[in-house]
């Protein structure tokens, strides 16, 4: 590569500048450009046609050289003169010093160092507007770091530190949010932050569906949907907060019903799904409440099963279900007496003849090809198991006696067990994973614990 | 070469079948050695967009070649006793206390814990610059403890099992991990307190993930269970055995393991998962000829290195992790019979009678020399059906009864 035609300065410039025109940018890429023909940075090193902002790949060695060079010089100066808070620091330091970084992530979004400098820059910031004004709120502030972060993500949706900076910012408004809150229990507020905690969420939709099973986003968005129900439930008496919250945490329940559907090896997407139906449940005041919930839960999974049965996640998204079934009637039964063993009973054995019904289909049809059809199998026959081996496991959480469900769920998974290894003696194998040996069941279901 | 003690195969059927490649071993030891000048070229991608984190690239190739060539020849070849070692120091960070990922940069856990893993594969733990160094690196690590017993990963408080992982096995490799007495001594960090931090992160599928409620992920269950292998809590699993099934369910068509229900199975996932279920007692729930043979084929044939999975391109993550997965099978260290035929069916491209490879500890991630050689403590699962480990590796480990 010949040496850098441009300087660092200009780098920084020309990028810089493209992330502030207008249309403001909002999807980034870095790919091949058409136009540069040489090894040399210049203008054509980077597009921006409306909101798409495009990096030259096969420049970004230069590039990254380029802005690190700039990189270090700035942040020498800025730990020259942090002598006092970085009050000292002039204002154009700060703004090149901010250019220089958010050029420098476009490129290396997982860079710590960076985002530490930049949370610092932007609480230096945020101490002097607040310095300049006392009744400043400091919501908007907020918005282009937002933005900024809504562009990387288009490009670099797996970079922790990326989502760090995303929750720390998230925190910064949080706290601004939690002052209106405290000041009075105004419900302006409480509306406006599940207003910003939406729009996160639905970032998180939209990287979601552009990057599936993506780890950080749905993680966050666990994180943002915790902070929701213990932020807004803040009285039991505020039924109103209460409401408004469960209304959330229903509407999530039902995107991920739908989502499922579409991306039916979502695996992410099903645990967050449990979170949520887990917090719904707690929340729930109502038998009839708890009841609907449960059975639209198990009812969209029966229903994903139909069309999907050969897929693990749609019956690991069925285990969940079995879980947060079993389990609320757990947490639920010091108030009651045997109608919630009955409960329980009557799960497990509706659990049974469901599973039994997939596990039992023997022959492909037009509807299910072979492959597919020992998939179905062996999902099915290892959902059996797993589910009666969880209600052995934490039948102990029921106050009243379970001994005879305890003797009649050990028989149940000894026979699953046996029945498991027939079936796998005859195929060979487990055509879903070369996993599962007998070693396994024979653990589960001989062990100790089970007597 | 030092020697390593054969093992008797660390999992059931790790031989590989007569459809798997070779282990190009003198390929990847070449890819390795010329790994630093093709990273530092100004044209190198790769190298561009991953500066920040070198101290971790640099750890990932000298644990990898130190699994396939002696202690002096990583030495001769990659002058990690002076230039590496130099570097490593000039990354320290003392406004923080901490290593940095490259120079000129703030202190962070992941960083921290590298740094310290090289200085451990050289054998300059007690470089004077790191005694000096010590007791603000002890402070910079007990300073990210928070109070539910988890760990940030540097000043900004973001928190993760990894950090956890980090801060746990950086003290040990300092000697610092149980000179803590929390009740005394404000600056100690809390061993009983991180290890219930990380129980809470156990879903009900038997997994961990990143936080109390987080998806279960394989990368994460590894950090979870190093630490509580580690802090010698392992008794706090919930559920060692429902872990175990979740852990075994991660193997695909392919023999390659994922990290997750239906993703692709990823050569960096033989290291995680394997070193749990090592540490768990039950390496053999993963089918080990399979999965040696989905890492043989993930191998460049041309210019050595591994890849995430076959035909992609090679780096030096995955091919740590993929050398690593094989050591951990037991595959590199099959041993030739007394007429020249391998036992272990797998044959190494220039074999050399009497090679040996140093094995890879599961718990702290280097060679399990380095690890007896620095003392380093841990607990581990016993093996059903037997009174000891069954991988010799372990054997200066607690055992859980």
């Amino acid at each position: 590569m010949s040496e850098q035609s441009i300087s660092s300065t200009d780098t920084i410039s020309l990028l810089a500048d493209l992330l502030w025109q207008e249309p403001l940018p909002k999807e980034l890429e870095i790919t091949i450009l058409p136009f540069p023909e040489n090894d040399e940075i210049d203008a054509s090193s980077f597009i921006k046609d409306g909101i798409h902002l495009g990096i030259h790949a096969p420049h970004v060695p230069l590039i990254a050289s380029n802005i690190r060079s700039a990189y270090r010089k700035y942040r020498s100066i800025i730990l020259l003169q942090d002598g006092n808070g970085g009050r000292g620091i002039s204002d154009d330091i700060v703004c090149k010093y901010m250019d220089c970084i958010s050029c420098l992530l476009l490129l290396c979004p997982d860079h710590a160092t960076a985002w530490a400098d930049r949370r610092r820059l932007l609480q230096l910031r945020y101490r002097t507007l607040k310095d300049a004004s006392v009744n400043y709120d400091g919501l908007s502030f907020w918005d282009d770091e937002i933005r900024y972060m809504n562009l990387l993500f288009t490009q670099h949706s797996k970079a922790p530190n990326a989502w760090g900076h995303r929750k720390w910012v998230f925190r910064q408004v949080l706290l601004i949010f939690q002052s209106l809150l405290f000041k009075d229990r105004n419900t302006g507020a409480a509306r406006k932050l599940l207003q910003w905690c939406t729009h996160e969420i639905a970032l998180c939709s939209v990287i979601a569906e552009k990057y599936p099973k993506n780890y950080y986003a749905w993680t966050y968005r666990g994180f943002l949907m915790k902070t929701i129900v213990q932020n807004l439930d803040v009285k039991n008496d505020d039924n109103n907060s209460r409401e408004e919250v469960c209304s959330f945490l229903q509407s999530e329940l039902d995107f991920i019903f739908s989502w499922l559907f579409h991306h039916v090896s979502d695996h992410s997407a099903a645990h967050y799904g449990g979170e949520v139906a887990s917090s719904l449940l707690l929340l729930q005041t109502s038998t009839s409440g708890k009841n609907q919930i449960r059975e639209n839960f198990l009812l969209s999974s029966s229903q994903l099963l139909e069309k999907f049965s050969s897929h693990e996640v749609i019956w690991i998204w069925r285990r969940i279900c079995f879980r947060v079934t079993f389990d609320s009637y757990c947490i639920e039964q010091s108030n009651v007496n045997k109608d919630t063993i009955r409960c329980i009973d009557s799960l497990v054995q509706d659990e049974i003849a469901f599973g039994t019904s997939f596990a039992k289909t023997s022959e492909p049809s037009h509807t299910i090809e072979k492959r597919d059809l020992q998939c179905q199998r062996y999902f099915s026959m290892r959902y059996l198991i797993w589910i009666l081996r969880y209600a052995l496991r934490h039948s102990n959480k029921l106050d009243s006696d379970y001994s005879s469900l305890h003797e009649k769920w050990t028989f149940l998974i000894r026979e699953r067990v046996q029945e498991y290894k027939q079936v796998y003696s005859c195929d060979n194998d487990d055509p879903v994973g070369p996993s599962m040996p007998a070693l396994l069941f024979e653990t589960i279901c001989y062990g100790d614990e089970y007597g | 070469m030092s020697s390593s003690k054969s093992s008797s195969s660390a999992a059931a059927g790790a031989t590989t079948n007569s459809n798997a490649p070779e282990f190009y071993h003198d390929l990847h030891v070449n890819y390795i050695r010329t790994l630093a000048s093709k990273i530092d070229s100004k044209s190198s991608y790769e190298g561009a967009v991953t500066e920040h984190l070198r101290m971790s690239g640099i750890y990932w190739s000298l644990t990898a070649l130190s699994l396939l060539i002696p202690p002096n020849e990583v030495d001769n070849l990659m002058k990690l006793d002076s230039a590496i070692v130099e570097w490593v120091f000039t990354c320290y960070d003392s406004n923080s206390g901490g290593f940095s990922g490259n120079q000129n940069q703030d202190g962070h856990i992941l960083y921290t814990l590298s740094a310290l893993q090289i200085l451990a594969l050289a054998d300059k733990l007690s470089d004077q610059r790191l005694m000096d160094f010590k007791p603000k690196i002890v402070k910079f690590i007990t300073s990210l403890q928070q109070p539910d017993g988890s760990f940030a990963g540097d000043e900004w408080g973001e928190v993760d099992t990894r950090f956890t992982y980090c801060a746990l096995s950086s003290l040990a490799l300092l000697g610092q991990l149980h000179n803590t007495n929390s009740a005394a001594n404000d600056d100690s960090v809390d061993i009983d307190k991180a290890a219930f931090y990380i129980a809470s992160c156990q879903n009900f599928d038997g997994g961990f993930g990143c936080c109390p409620g987080a998806e279960s992920h394989a990368g994460q269950i590894f950090t979870c269970i190093g630490v509580l292998s580690i802090a010698k809590r392992l008794d706090l699993i919930k559920d060692a055995e429902l872990l175990s099934w979740w852990l075994a369910e991660r193997q695909c068509d392919s023999g390659g393991l994922n990290g997750r229900p239906e993703k692709q199975a990823d050569v960096c996932y033989s290291w995680w998962i394997l070193s749990t279920l090592s540490i768990l007692g039950k390496v053999e729930y993963i089918k080990g000829e399979k999965l040696a043979s989905f890492i043989l084929k993930c191998q460049d044939d041309e210019d050595g290195g591994i890849a995430d999975r076959p035909f992609d391109m090679v780096d030096v993550f995955h091919t740590f992790f993929g050398i690593s997965g094989l050591s951990l099978l037991g595959t590199l260290h099959e041993k030739e019979g007394a007429d020249g035929s391998c036992t272990g069916v797998l044959k190494v491209v220039n074999y050399e009678g009497g090679r040996e490879y140093r094995m890879i500890d599961p718990v702290y991630a280097l060679p399990t020399d380095v690890v007896k050689r620095l003392g380093l403590q841990g607990q581990v699962m016993k093996r059903k059906n037997d009174t000891k480990t069954a991988d010799g590796r372990l054997e200066h480990y607690d055992i859980l009864e």
